[in-house]
């Protein structure tokens, strides 16, 4: 038999689950005989058309038989597959001129749940694209990050790396990375993001080049040739995708790379803004020191060996690193540990992902809730043609199915209008995420999403269906048939249904905005925070001069100190200078210290602090307060003694009883210098503005090639002026016409470097303000639905009422309570469920807390001031019955 | 139904009567009893399994054919695939059915709607 045959055969098998089990015991294994046998003798005349043919029948015939065999004994009417679709064809037809003599009900309900599941298939595209979709690499699971903590980061050092290279036995191969950006010689000089790796990179990812080869282990060693693998997207923009790129050069950092390969396309590591792969030059013989962390370590876990096992094996080599170098490691309070890489690219967006789906998902209930409603309402009218289907002898569920074919439709408009506008939905929210979404060109409208979408909308039609098909198809003939057949105050038990469907979207709209609510009030706060410098009026710029080693210092510093000479001069800047370390942009590394009078032996018992290069201009510029001392001053260069600032956690650790000016401290190396520490300033918040402050030392970039062995060749410029946005080009050209052409780029205000630090919990609090705002909305509408229904149903009762002599004001007082009371029942079960959920967001919070009273006493009142505004139309129109027309009608 | 009175059976469908054919001469298993009617129809008539054994199903519960027990069946016969044959009703209802369709030809060749 051949393969396909086989295969069919299997699917054979399967559809004989139609059948009735005991039919099954029976005859199944002599069936799957003979329909085989059958196979074979057709296979040898009747090729591959006519196979399918056979196979169509005989899988379509067990089918039918089987449903009917199944249906026969069973008191269910024997009802063909012909028979259901002809069945449910009718029922379309009469759905959708049922719906479309509705319209502006139709389009309502349609626009209801199109926003729902709209924003349901865009966020779970997001859920999809990051948390759900593997790592772009040969068998992921298996790949890990080697970390250290050491007080300041989670890097490995050269020796841990070796270590970990020759002697984890749980690891299949280890490789070490620098992430560093270069400039690209092109017709302007361009400053791409790169990466040097060891050779182990590429094979551990398995992900082979598309032309050429990776680096080899001879080409890591120092002295060796300089080689460099492009990205696809560099390989396109520079050479066109030319293939005979492979042994040409290019030009890094006025140094030249010849290319020896290509990555495919869709291929990045770490993330797509890498541009290219150089080896990290690295000599076995003579690492660096062991406490020098400034490389990312990752790995490859041996066939067979699980994530604790390896776990165990790393912690256990971290501390006999401490054990063996006490010298370096023991004041870093060192441990060393790993994890799937998968966790690390992503671990941080999984919860306010997953708060971002459930808020989500509240909504679209929300938008079932109030569709429910309006089929209830449509349903309440209905009676009558119900009643009549009925009576000429429609069963209850040919009714019901009927009923849920309307909701099926409904909710298939929504959900197709839904997915036109998905599209739209993921561009926006990608766009507007910036860098803070890993995997981001991961996120599309792809098949599982599309999946998942129509799942959303077939389940979305049920929910919102099921109790108005119920509730809808049970008909009182007598009641309904008679002429005008109406009732006092509307079905009670369907009044009943309406109250609890909005007492329960009231429940989930104040879970939605006490959430939203609490995250606005987080973000109010870290808004608030005193950053300790300035942020208006600042403009900033990246310039990266080629680095010529330590001798072209002087050249270099002299640039930077004439280049703030002259931005100053230009009108509009009012002071400018120049800073290592961007705050609130770059991150920032530490420097073992030694400070006078608390010298230790060996730097793994040392202090460390920040360190910043910066200009005198950098203070005033962004406004850095002085606590005690003096500034830095341009008087303090290469020919007189190192001097530095200190900001208050560096004067509070090391001299907490004052009198700070005239301290000295040093790098911790016997060749550096003395420094003498001249002023306190204010602390600057530099890694964020929720994080904590850690000290930290400002040396003049004039002298930092005395006090801290180089000066810095990258340089950020700030400049503080009115206006100053328009200054941009102009340094631009001022800096070309110094130096010819360098790199000046990550252009910005230092308004837009603050927002875009706080843009990881900006972004999920307005995506969730959104939400808790369409919530707010979608409530009011149920509500409001609710009681003009109400009011329109209960017209005679008001106008008996007011013909016995209530004013008018009673009329409306009763009919608000009436809407009040199903709000306020929503109000307390929501705060309940707020309550009990708000801890999700514990992680994402800043300086409030989930159960924040503001939040929780204002939020009610905002739902029933809704509540009573949406109540308030019907109300007054309730007044306007007049109760001699009742009455008449009586 | 009285399974006693062939009558009641009749008119036969297609499906149950060239069944019944198929075995008037031998006992045939499913996979004989399809083979057989596909060659005496050239043809014509291809009998899907799943329907041929629903339909041999309803047959036995008709008490038109039965399964052949394992101490009949001759030597050497393969015991995976049952073999059917007519039972004693069966043959009966076969044969009436048989005669009623004999009854209509020849009022057909009587109208020359057929050659006599």
């Amino acid at each position: 038999m051949t393969k396909t045959s086989g295969l069919f055969l299997r699917l054979y098998s399967l559809v004989m689950l139609a059948y009735p089990r005991l039919f099954r015991q029976e005859n199944a294994q002599e069936m799957i005989e003979t329909v085989g046998a059958r196979a074979k003798e057709k296979g040898t005349c009747n090729g591959r058309f006519g196979m399918m043919r056979f196979w169509t029948k005989e899988l379509s015939a067990a089918f039918k038989t089987g449903i009917r065999l199944r249906f026969a004994g069973t008191g269910v009417p024997r009802t063909s597959p012909s028979q259901l679709i002809a069945e449910a064809r009718y029922d379309l037809r009469f759905a959708s001129r049922s719906l479309m003599r509705s319209p502006v009900f139709t389009l309502t309900a349609a626009l209801t749940i199109a926003l729902g599941i709209g924003a349901t298939t865009v966020i779970f595209s997001f859920v999809n694209g990051i948390l759900l979709s593997p790592l772009p690499y040969e068998d992921p699971a298996g790949l890990v990050m080697l970390r250290t903590f050491n007080g300041s980061g989670t890097s490995i050092s050269e020796p841990e790396f070796l270590a970990f290279r020759t002697e984890a036995r749980s690891l299949e191969s280890v490789a070490a990375v620098h992430n560093t950006s270069l400039t690209l010689q092109l017709d302007e000089p361009r400053r791409i993001t790169a990466m040097e790796a060891t050779h182990e990179l590429f094979p551990m990812l398995g992900v082979p080049p598309l032309i050429g080869r990776f680096f080899t282990s001879e080409e890591e060693l120092p002295g060796t040739a300089r080689v460099t693998v492009l990205s696809h997207r560099l390989w396109q923009e520079m050479y066109g995708g030319e293939p005979g790129v492979i042994g040409q050069s290019l030009v890094l950092d006025d140094e030249s790379f010849e290319i020896v390969g290509v990555m495919p396309a869709g291929f990045h590591f770490p993330t797509p803004e890498y541009a290219l792969w150089t080896p990290y030059k690295i000599d076995p013989t003579n690492p660096d020191q062991w406490n020098n962390h400034y490389l990312g370590g990752y790995a490859r876990l041996k066939d067979g060996i699980d994530l604790a096992t390896a776990r165990a094996e790393i912690s256990a080599m971290g501390d006999r690193f401490v054990a063996e170098h006490p010298e370096y490691l023991e004041k870093l309070g060192f441990s060393s540990d790993l994890q799937l890489l998968f966790e690390t690219v992503v671990g941080g967006t999984r919860t306010p992902l997953l708060v971002l789906l459930g808020a989500v998902g509240f909504l679209l209930l929300i938008g079932c809730t109030n569709v429910a409603n309006l089929l209830l309402a449509r349903g309440e009218s209905r009676k009558q043609e119900i009643a009549v289907r009925s009576a000429l002898g429609a069963s209850r569920s040919r009714v019901v199915k009927q009923l849920m074919m309307e909701s099926m439709l409904l909710s298939v408009f929504g959900g197709c209008f839904g997915l036109v506008l998905a599209p739209w939905g993921i561009r926006t929210l990608r766009t507007a995420a910036l860098n803070t979404i890993p995997r981001v060109d991961n996120i599309t409208l792809d098949p599982r999403v599309t999946i998942f979408a129509v799942g959303v909308t077939l389940a979305t039609g049920l929910l919102f269906g099921i109790l108005p098909a119920i509730t809808g198809s049970r008909s009182d003939l007598q009641t309904h048939l008679k002429e005008g057949g109406r009732t006092l105050s509307g079905s009670r038990r369907g009044n009943f249904t309406r109250r609890v469907l909005v007492a329960c979207e009231v429940a989930l709209s104040v879970v939605l905005v006490i959430g939203a609510g609490i995250m606005l009030r987080s973000l109010a706060n870290l808004q608030g925070t005193d950053a300790g410098f300035r942020t208006d009026d600042v403009l900033t710029m990246r310039i990266s001069l080629p680095d010529g080693g330590r001798d072209k210092d002087p050249e270099n510093i002299a640039f930077y100190e004439q280049l703030v000479e002259q931005v100053e001069a230009m009108p509009g800047a009012t002071s400018a200078g120049v800073v290592g370390r961007l705050p609130l942009f770059q991150g920032i590394g530490t420097w073992s210290i030694q400070v006078e009078g608390q010298e230790v032996a060996t730097i793994g018992e040392a202090p460390f602090a920040e360190l910043q290069q910066v200009t005198p201009g950098y203070f005033e510029t962004m406004d850095l307060q002085i606590l005690e001392g003096r500034f830095l001053e341009r008087a303090d260069d290469s020919g007189t003694r190192p001097v530095a600032m200190v900001n208050e956690a560096f004067a509070h650790i090391h001299w907490p009883e004052g009198n700070v000016p005239g301290r000295r401290f040093k790098l911790f190396s016997s060749r550096l210098p003395w420094i003498e520490v001249v002023g306190i300033v204010k602390n600057e918040r530099h890694n964020s503005l929720a994080g904590s402050v850690r000290p930290k030392m400002y040396i003049p970039h004039a002298q930092a090639t005395a006090s801290a062995y180089r000066a810095n060749t990258t340089m950020n410029l700030v400049v503080y002026g009115d206006g100053v946005e328009r200054l941009a080009r102009p340094i631009r050209t001022l800096v070309n016409g110094m130096r010819g052409s360098v790199p000046v780029y990550h252009v910005q205000t230092m308004e837009d470097v603050k927002s875009a630090s706080m843009v990881d919990r900006s972004y999920p609090t307005l995506l969730l303000t959104v939400f808790g705002l369409l919530a707010l909305f979608l409530a009011s509408i149920g509500i409001y639905g609710l009681v003009a229904f109400q009011v329109n149903q209960g017209r005679h009762d008001i106008g008996i009422h007011m013909a016995l002599g209530a004013p008018a004001s009673s009329v409306r007082r009763r009919i608000l309570g009436g809407g009040l009371i199903p709000v306020l029942i929503g109000i307390g079960a929501g705060l309940a469920g707020s309550a009990a959920l708000s801890r999700l967001l514990t992680g994402m919070l800043h300086e409030v807390s989930p159960i924040d009273p503001p939040v929780y006493l204002g939020v009610p009142m905002i739902l029933v001031l809704a509540a009573g505004t949406a109540s308030l139309v019907p109300a007054l129109r309730a007044t306007r019955v007049d109760p001699v027309e009742v009455l008449r009608a009586e | 139904m009285n399974a006693k009175d062939p009558f009641t059976l009749l008119p036969l469908t297609s499906l149950t009567y060239h069944v019944l054919l198929a075995l008037a001469d031998q006992n045939r298993h499913g996979y004989g009893i399809i083979k057989e009617v596909e060659e005496r129809t050239n043809g014509q008539m291809e009998l899907e399994t799943g329907t041929l054994y629903a339909a041999m199903k309803r047959m036995r519960d008709d008490q038109l054919i039965e399964a052949v027990p394992e101490n009949e069946r001759p030597d050497g016969e393969d015991s995976r695939r049952r073999t059917y044959r007519l039972t004693p009703f069966g043959k009966k209802v076969l044969k009436a059915e048989s005669q009623r369709l004999a009854h209509l030809l020849s009022i057909a060749a009587q109208k020359k709607v057929l050659p006599a």
